[in-house]
C-alpha cells in the first residue's frame, strides 16, 4: 500500500466519470511510503464538517418551485450521501468536526434528522464521533435528543477520548474538544494531549481557525507549531468552509469544507474526505464530492457576441469549460456579462434580460441536472466611445462630465447616496437592505452613469 | 470648419462626382428630386462619422467606382485637412502636410462631435419642422428644450420621466403596490412562517417534558388503582361466598343431632323394594300358571280338557296305509281308466297282424314273422337283385337295338378287308422300289405293308353284328342264371315263393317290418296289462277293503272310493285328536315345571330379603327402611356442606374455607358490601383520572410527530433569503435610479442655468428677425418649464397661443441660437439644411432666408433645396450649384 491518494472521482449523486483536465488543483500526492507484506493496522474512516443542516440557501435573487424542491434537503441529503460512502467504502468510523446545525436557526429538524440520518451507520456497526463547533455549541442541543448506540459526541473539556478497537485489538484513539457556548476564544488545540500507552493511531477532532484569521469568525485560533509535536497523526478540522489541506504529514491537517454550498462565495465542488492512516505512515487522503448543487459563477465575454439567441450556446461554452465541471451535478449560476457589445442596449433591458432568464430556466422537460440561472449580471460596454462623447460638447458631454466629480471622492460619493436614499422613508425596509460600503457604492453610480449613457446616446 | 470640395469615388448614383466650389456663407446645392440630394445629405454624414452599420445602408456605388470619397475642409484655424473615407470605414487623413489614419485625431478636428450631435445640432431637415406639427403643447416645449439642450430628437424631459416611472415601480413614497413594499411583504410572511416553524424547537423540548411527567403520574395512579382493583376482588369473593357459608353453619347445626354416617350396603332401600315387587311378582306368576290368564289357559283347565279327548286308535295307528291310500288314489283311478284303453288297442293290433299275416303266406304263423330277421340286409338284397334284373334288362334292349342300327347300315364294306388291302397295296409298292433300287422306300414300304397285316386286328373291331350278338346272348345267359339264383335265394332265404317279383318280395318284406312291430306293441301292452296295471289295482283295493275293516261303523260299501273317504274321515278326526291330546300334554308339562321354578324363585327371593334386613341389623322392613332415611339425610348434609366449601374454595382458592367462614363470621354482609361499593367508587373516579391522562399523552405524542415531521424551515428560510436578496437588488436599482435622475436634473438644472440663457438670448435675436420684429423676445421659465414669447408691447403668448408657422419660427431661431452658443467652445461645423423653406410663404421665406444669410456670415450653410428659384430669396449673391448640370 503506498501513501499516495488517488485521483478524486466525479461525485455529487453517484456520477461515474472522472473530472474534466482540470483536475490538477485536485491530485493530491501526500507522500510516499512502501510497505511490504508485512500486516499494519490500519485505520480507516470519512472526515467531514460544518454540515450547516437546515440552514437556507443565501443570495438567490429567483426561485421556481422546481428549484425550491431541489434546495429544500440539500443540505441534509448531502450528508445522506456522506452517511451511505461509509457504508460503500466499508469505512472504520465516521468523524464530524462541528457546526452540524445552525442554533441560531432555532431547527427542530435539524437535530432530529441528524440523529436519524445516522440510525443506518449504528446498524452497520460503524461509530460516529462528533464534536460541537462555534454554531452548534453544546448548550444549544436539547437534552433529550436521542443520539444512536454508536455515536459519541465530544464534551468540552479536554483529555477525553474514545478508542476505537478491531477483534479485540486498539487500532484508533480519537481525541475531541466541544465548544461550549458559541464564542471560545482560546487555543484549545493546546488541550490536546496524548494519553499514555496510545493506540497506532491518534487523531484530534477540533473546530477552531488556524493561522491569521481570514474572513471568517476567529474562534479557537491556534498555529501549527501548537500541533506540530503533539503526536497526533492526523488533526480533523472543521469552521473554515473552503476544503483545504494545511498540511500532507507530520501531523496532517485538513478541513474538509462544508459537504453543500449555499451561496455564491461557497462555489465549486464540496464534499468530505476519506482517510487511511497505517501507522507511522503518512495518511492517504481521496476528496469525495457530496454535494446535491453546485454554485458557479461564470465569466462571459460579450464582445464577439451578436445575437442574444447566443447567449444561451455562450452560457453552456463557459460552464463546461468551468473547473471541475461535472454534467451529472445541478449547477446554479451567477452569469456576469463583459465586454464592449454592440448588444449592449438590449441586453441591458431590465425586462428583456429577466424574461431571457425566465426563458433559459424553463429549461428542457425532464431535464435531470439542474442548470439554474439565478443571476445576469450585465457589465458590457456600448461600442461607442464614451470619452470620445464626454471630451465633446453638448448636454451628454456635460452629464458626463459631472460624473467625473465622484470618482475618487468617495465622501461626496456617500453624500450623493445619502441624498438619492433620503426619498427612502421606510425604515423597516431600509434595516433589511443594510447600507451600502465603498465598493458597492461605485458600482451604483456606474451603474447610473451607464443607464445615462444608454438613454443619452444612441446608436445608429 | 468650412467645406470646400467635395470628391465622391463612387457613393449611390454618384461616380466620381464632386464639387468644388462650397465656401464661406450661403451654398444652395439645387437639384430635382432624384438628383441626388438625400444621397450627398448622407456622404456628408458618413464621410465626417462614419458609415452605418447595415450594409443595405451603406450607399454602395451603383454606377461603378470605389465605395467612398473625400472632404477637404478648411478649420477654423486656419488649415487645410482632407477627410477620406472609404466604404468599408477606412479613413485616411491629409492634415498639416501628414496623412494620418488616427481616428482620434480626425474626431477631434470635427470637435469631437458625434454624429449624434451634428445630426442634433447642424442638420436641419423638414422633418423637424414637421415633428413641431405632430407635437403637443408640452410635446413641442419638450422638443424646444431638446433643442436648448443639443439633444435633438432625445427627450430629456422623457428620460427623466422614464427613469422617474422605473422607480416609482419599485418604491414610491406614496401607496404600497410597487415592487419593494411587496417583496417587504413576502419577508414579513415568511419571517412569521419561519417564526411559527422555530417556535417548535422550544414547544418540542416541553412537550418531551411534558410526556416524562405524565407517564409518571399515569404510573402512580395505575399503581393505585390495581391495588384498589385486587382489594375489592377479594371483598366480593367473600360476598361471593357468603352463600356457601351459611350452607356449611346449617349443616353443621343439623349434623350434630344425627347419628355419623354409616356405611351401609349400597341402594338397601332399593334392592328392597325390588325383592318386594319381586315377590309380589312371582305370586302373580303361580296364580297365572295355575289358573291361566285371558286367552292362556291354566293348568287346571288344561287337565280338564285332557280328561275329555278320545279317537279311533286303530286306524290312527294306520297312518301309514292311509296316507299311502289318499296319495295314490289317483293313480288307481287312471291305471283302470289306462288298462281299458290298452285292452282296446290289444284288439285291434290282433285284428290287423292277423290279416296282414295271411296277405303274405297263409301258412305263415306270427311265429315266422318274429323269427323273421335282417331284414334290411334282405331287402338291401332284393333290391341289388332288381336293380341286377333291370340292368341286363336293358342291356339287352339296347343291344338289340344296336343290332337293328348296324343291320340297318350294312352293305359296306369290312373294315377288317378293308385293311388287308392296304397292307398289301404297301406290299405291292415296295417292290418297284426295290427294283428301282430305292431301297429305303421300299423297306418302309414293307414296314408299313406288315405294320396294317398284322396288326389289324388291333385297329379292326370284329364284325360288330356278330359281336353284338354274341353279346346278347351271353346276357341272356347272364339272366337266367341270376333268374336262378333269385329263386334259390327267395325260397331258402325269405321262404317264399320263388316266382315273386322283386317287387312284390320288397313290399312283402316291408309288411314283415311293420308286423313285427305290431306284434311287438301288442306283446308289450300285454306285458302291462298283466304286469304292474292289474297287480297295482289288486292291491290297492285290497288294502283299502282290510283298513275298511276297522272302520268303526261298518257299513257296506258300495265302492272302493267311498269306502276309501270314509277311511279318511275317520282317519282325520284321529289325527287331530291326537295331536290335540300331544299339545296340551306338552303345555301342562311345562306349566308344572314353570310352576316348581317359580315357587323355588318365591322361596330364594324371601331368602334375599331377610339377608338385607339382616345387613343393617333391621328387625323388620320399615326399620331397615327409616334407617336408611336416617344416613341419606346425614350424606345429604354433609355433601352439601363439602360443596359448600368446594364454592367457597373455587372462589377463593384451595385450602382457604377456614379462613373465609373465620372472616365471614366476624365481618357482616352489609359491612362488606358498603366496602365493595367505596372501592368502585374510587376504581371508577381513578379509571377516568388515568384515561384524561392517557388521551393527553397521545395527544401530546402526535403533536411531536407533527413537529418532528416538520421540514421546511431551511426552504422557507431560502425563501426568506432569496425575497431580501430580491429587495437588496431592487432597492440597489431603485438608489441607481434615483442617482441617474438626480445627476440628470442636476445637470439640467445647471445646463439651463448656465447655458440656456445665452442660447435664449441668441435665439431671441434671431426670433425678432425673423419674425420681422413681431416678437421682442423669448422667455424660458426653468422651473415651470414653459415658454413664453414677448411681443413689442411686452404681452406674452404661450407656445399653444402661437400659430404653426410661428412655432416654426421658434424652432428655427432656437437651432440658430444653440448653434452660436455651441460653436463657442468647439470647432463649428457647416449647418446643413435640407428644403427648410419650401413649405414657407414668400414673406416668411424670404424672412427666414434674411436670418440664414446673417447667421452664414461667418460660418458655412449649406442649403439643399428641389427649387432652383429658392436662391431668389436671398437677397445676397449666394454660391449657387445645379447638381443637374454636374
Amino acid at each position: 500500500m503506498t501513501g499516495i491518494l488517488y485521483e478524486k472521482k466525479g461525485g455529487g449523486r453517484r456520477a461515474e466519470g472522472i473530472g474534466n483536465a482540470n483536475t490538477q488543483g485536485i491530485l493530491y500526492k501526500l507522500g510516499r511510503a512502501n510497505i511490504q507484506g508485512r500486516q499494519m493496522p490500519k485505520v480507516r474512516f470519512i472526515h467531514t464538517a460544518d454540515l450547516h443542516l437546515d440552514t437556507p440557501f443565501k443570495g438567490l435573487s429567483r426561485m421556481n418551485s422546481d428549484l425550491s424542491k431541489r434546495l429544500k434537503d440539500a443540505t441534509f441529503r448531502s450528508f445522506r450521501n456522506i452517511v451511505d460512502l461509509c457504508s460503500e467504502r466499508k469505512v472504520d468510523f465516521l468523524i464530524i468536526s462541528g457546526d452540524i446545525f445552525d442554533s441560531e436557526n432555532k431547527s427542530l429538524a435539524a437535530q432530529l434528522r441528524f440523529t436519524r440520518e445516522l440510525k443506518p451507520l449504528s446498524g452497520k456497526g460503524i461509530p460516529a464521533y462528533f464534536i460541537c463547533g462555534n454554531h452548534d455549541p453544546l448548550k444549544s442541543w436539547m437534552d433529550t435528543i436521542d443520539l444512536p448506540g454508536n455515536v459519541f459526541r465530544f464534551g468540552s473539556s479536554g483529555g477525553q477520548f474514545y478508542t476505537f478497537s478491531k477483534a479485540g485489538a486498539a487500532i484508533a484513539d480519537i481525541y475531541g474538544i466541544s465548544f461550549s457556548e458559541k464564542a471560545i476564544t482560546r487555543n484549545l488545540a493546546a488541550e490536546f494531549k496524548l494519553a499514555p500507552d496510545p493506540a497506532p493511531v491518534s487523531i484530534a477532532v477540533l473546530h477552531g481557525t488556524i493561522g491569521s484569521p481570514g474572513p471568517h469568525e476567529n474562534y479557537a485560533p491556534f498555529t501549527r507549531e501548537d500541533v506540530a509535536n503533539k503526536g497526533f497523526d492526523y488533526w480533523a478540522m472543521g469552521h473554515i468552509h473552503k476544503k483545504r489541506i494545511v498540511s500532507a504529514s507530520n501531523p496532517a491537517i485538513l478541513y474538509p469544507g462544508n459537504p453543500q454550498g449555499r451561496d455564491f462565495g461557497e462555489t465549486g465542488e464540496k464534499g468530505c474526505f476519506l482517510v487511511e492512516i497505517s501507522e507511522g505512515h503518512v495518511p492517504a487522503v481521496e476528496f469525495i464530492p457530496t454535494q446535491i448543487i453546485r454554485f458557479e459563477n461564470l465569466e462571459i465575454d460579450m464582445s464577439a457576441v451578436s445575437k442574444i439567441e447566443a447567449l444561451r450556446d455562450k452560457i453552456k461554452e463557459a460552464l463546461e469549460k468551468s473547473e471541475n465541471y461535472n454534467e451529472k451535478v445541478d449547477y446554479i449560476l451567477r452569469i456576469n456579462l463583459n465586454g464592449r457589445t454592440g448588444l449592449h442596449k438590449s441586453i441591458n433591458d431590465k425586462s428583456e434580460i429577466s424574461e431571457l432568464v425566465d426563458f433559459l430556466n424553463e429549461g428542457v422537460p425532464d431535464q435531470q441536472y439542474l442548470r439554474w440561472i439565478d443571476q445576469v449580471h450585465v457589465n458590457t460596454r456600448p461600442e461607442i466611445d464614451i470619452d470620445r462623447i464626454k471630451n465633446g460638447s453638448g448636454f451628454p458631454a456635460e452629464v458626463l462630465k459631472s460624473f467625473d466629480i465622484y470618482s475618487g471622492d468617495n465622501d461626496k460619493l456617500a453624500d450623493l447616496i445619502k441624498t438619492a436614499e433620503a426619498d427612502f422613508l421606510n425604515a423597516q425596509v431600509k434595516k433589511e437592505t443594510g447600507d451600502f460600503n465603498e465598493y458597492s457604492a461605485i458600482e451604483l453610480i456606474e451603474k447610473a452613469r451607464m443607464i445615462l449613457v444608454d438613454k443619452l446616446i444612441s446608436e445608429e | 470648419m468650412i467645406i470646400r470640395e467635395i470628391h465622391i469615388d463612387g457613393f449611390g448614383i454618384f461616380n466620381k462626382f464632386s464639387i468644388k466650389n462650397l465656401d464661406k456663407g450661403i451654398n444652395i446645392l439645387a437639384g430635382e428630386n432624384e438628383a441626388g440630394k438625400s444621397t450627398l445629405l448622407r456622404f456628408f454624414k458618413y464621410t465626417l462619422f462614419g458609415y452605418p452599420r447595415f450594409k443595405d445602408q451603406r450607399m454602395a456605388p451603383l454606377n461603378g467606382g470605389n465605395h467612398g470619397g473625400r472632404i477637404k475642409a478648411l478649420l477654423s484655424n486656419g488649415r487645410e485637412v482632407v477627410f477620406d473615407r472609404k466604404g468599408e470605414d477606412k479613413i485616411t487623413m491629409f492634415y498639416d502636410g501628414n496623412s494620418s489614419v488616427n481616428e482620434t485625431q480626425w474626431l477631434q478636428l470635427l470637435g469631437n462631435a458625434t454624429r449624434e450631435i451634428y445630426e442634433n445640432v447642424f442638420a436641419f431637415s423638414l422633418d423637424d419642422l414637421k415633428d413641431i406639427e405632430k407635437l403637443s403643447v408640452s410635446g413641442v416645449e419638450d422638443k424646444i428644450f431638446s433643442i436648448g439642450s443639443g439633444m435633438g430628437n432625445i427627450s430629456v424631459a422623457k428620460i427623466i420621466n422614464d427613469i422617474q416611472e422605473a422607480t416609482d415601480q419599485i418604491y414610491s413614497q406614496r401607496g404600497n403596490k410597487q415592487l419593494i413594499p411587496s417583496i417587504y411583504k413576502l419577508i414579513q410572511e415568511k419571517k412569521a412562517e419561519i417564526k411559527a416553524i422555530q417556535e417548535n424547537l422550544p414547544v418540542y423540548i416541553e412537550l418531551k417534558d411534558t410526556i416524562k411527567k405524565l407517564t409518571g403520574e399515569i404510573h402512580i395512579i395505575e399503581e393505585g388503582l390495581n391495588e384498589a382493583r385486587d382489594k375489592k376482588r377479594v371483598l366480593e369473593d367473600y360476598l361471593k361466598c357468603h352463600e356457601s357459608f351459611i350452607l356449611v353453619v346449617r349443616a353443621d347445626e343439623e349434623l350434630k343431632g344425627l347419628p355419623e354416617l354409616q356405611d351401609y350396603p349400597k341402594e338397601g332401600p332399593e334392592k328392597l323394594k325390588e325383592l318386594e315387587k319381586r315377590g309380589k311378582d312371582l305370586d302373580d306368576s303361580i296364580d297365572e300358571l295355575q289358573s291361566g290368564s285371558g286367552l292362556d289357559k291354566g293348568i287346571n283347565e288344561i287337565e280338564e280338557e285332557l280328561k275329555s279327548i278320545s279317537f279311533n286308535n286303530e286306524i290312527h295307528a294306520e297312518k301309514a296305509v292311509v296316507n299311502y291310500l289318499r296319495t295314490n288314489l289317483e293313480k288307481y283311478r287312471q291305471t283302470i281308466a289306462d288298462s281299458a284303453e290298452d285292452k282296446r288297442k290289444m284288439e285291434e293290433l290282433e285284428n290287423g297282424i292277423v290279416e296282414k299275416l295271411k296277405a303274405i303266406n297263409p301258412e305263415w304263423t306270427q311265429q315266422n314273422i318274429v323269427d323273421f330277421t335282417n331284414n334290411i340286409a334282405h331287402h338291401d338284397k332284393v333290391k341289388t337283385f332288381r336293380e341286377e334284373f333291370d340292368r341286363i334288362r336293358r342291356e339287352e334292349i339296347e343291344l338289340k337295338a344296336r343290332k337293328e342300327g348296324m343291320l340297318a347300315n350294312a352293305g359296306r364294306i369290312e373294315p377288317g378287308k378293308l385293311f388287308i388291302m392296304v397292307s398289301m397295296v404297301f406290299l405291292l409298292g415296295s417292290v418297284p422300289a426295290f427294283y428301282y433300287s430305292l431301297y429305303a422306300v421300299g423297306i418302309v414300304c414293307v414296314t408299313i405293308a406288315a405294320l396294317i397285316f398284322f396288326g389289324r386286328r388291333y385297329l379292326v373291331k370284329e364284325n360288330p353284328v356278330v359281336a353284338i350278338e354274341k353279346e346278347l346272348s351271353e346276357t341272356v345267359i347272364r339272366e337266367k342264371e341270376r333268374l336262378i339264383n333269385y329263386g334259390d335265394y327267395l325260397e331258402q332265404e325269405l321262404n317264399l315263393k320263388r316266382d315273386l317279383s322283386a317287387d312284390s318280395v320288397l313290399d312283402i318284406l316291408k309288411t314283415i317290418a311293420l308286423l313285427k312291430k305290431d306284434i311287438g306293441e301288442r306283446d308289450d301292452l300285454e306285458r302291462k296289462q298283466k304286469g304292474t296295471r292289474d297287480p297295482f289295482i289288486m292291491e290297492f283295493e285290497n288294502r283299502v277293503k282290510s283298513i275298511g275293516n276297522l272302520l268303526s261303523n261298518k257299513e257296506n260299501e258300495a265302492g272302493i272310493e267311498s269306502l276309501l273317504n270314509r277311511i279318511a274321515d275317520e282317519f282325520d278326526f284321529a289325527e287331530n285328536q291326537s295331536v290335540k291330546r300331544e299339545e296340551l300334554e306338552k303345555s301342562l308339562a311345562r306349566k308344572r315345571s314353570e310352576l316348581e321354578k317359580t315357587r323355588n324363585k318365591v322361596a330364594e327371593n324371601n331368602q334375599a330379603i331377610s339377608v338385607l334386613l339382616k345387613s343393617v341389623n333391621a328387625p323388620d322392613k320399615d326399620n331397615f327402611r327409616k334407617k336408611y332415611e336416617i344416613n341419606q339425610k346425614v350424606l345429604e348434609l354433609r355433601e352439601k356442606r363439602r360443596n359448600a366449601i368446594n364454592t367457597i374454595e373455587t372462589i377463593t382458592g384451595l385450602d382457604t374455607a377456614g379462613d373465609v367462614i373465620a372472616f365471614l363470621r366476624t365481618n357482616d354482609q352489609s359491612g362488606l358490601r358498603n366496602e365493595v361499593a367505596e372501592l368502585e367508587s374510587k376504581i371508577t373516579s381513578d379509571t377516568g383520572e388515568l384515561k384524561s391522562r392517557t388521551t393527553k399523552l397521545g395527544e401530546i405524542r402526535n403533536k411531536m410527530e407533527q413537529i418532528e415531521g416538520e421540514s421546511e424551515l431551511a426552504g422557507k428560510m431560502t425563501q426568506l433569503e432569496t425575497e431580501r436578496q430580491r429587495l437588496k437588488d431592487a432597492y440597489r436599482e431603485w438608489i441607481t435610479g434615483k442617482i441617474a435622475l438626480k445627476i440628470l436634473t442636476d445637470v439640467r438644472e445647471k445646463y439651463e442655468k448656465e447655458k440656456q440663457p445665452v442660447i435664449i438670448q441668441n435665439s431671441g435675436r434671431y426670433f425678432k428677425k425673423i419674425t420681422g420684429d413681431k416678437y421682442e423676445r423669448i422667455h424660458v421659465a426653468l422651473d415651470k418649464r414653459e415658454i413664453t414669447v414677448f411681443d413689442s408691447r411686452e404681452s406674452s403668448k404661450t407656445i399653444e397661443q402661437l400659430s404653426r408657422g410661428t412655432r416654426e419660427q421658434l424652432l428655427v431661431s432656437l437651432r440658430l441660437g444653440f448653434i452660436e452658443e455651441y460653436e463657442t467652445s468647439t470647432e463649428p461645423l457647416p449647418v446643413i439644411m435640407d428644403d427648410i423653406l419650401v413649405n414657407f410663404d414668400l414673406k416668411r421665406a424670404q424672412k427666414t432666408a434674411e436670418i440664414f444669410q446673417e447667421f452664414a456670415e461667418n460660418r458655412q450653410v449649406i442649403i439643399f433645396t428641389c427649387h432652383p428659384s429658392t436662391k431668389e430669396y436671398f437677397k445676397m449673391p449666394v454660391n449657387f450649384t445645379e447638381l443637374s448640370r454636374l
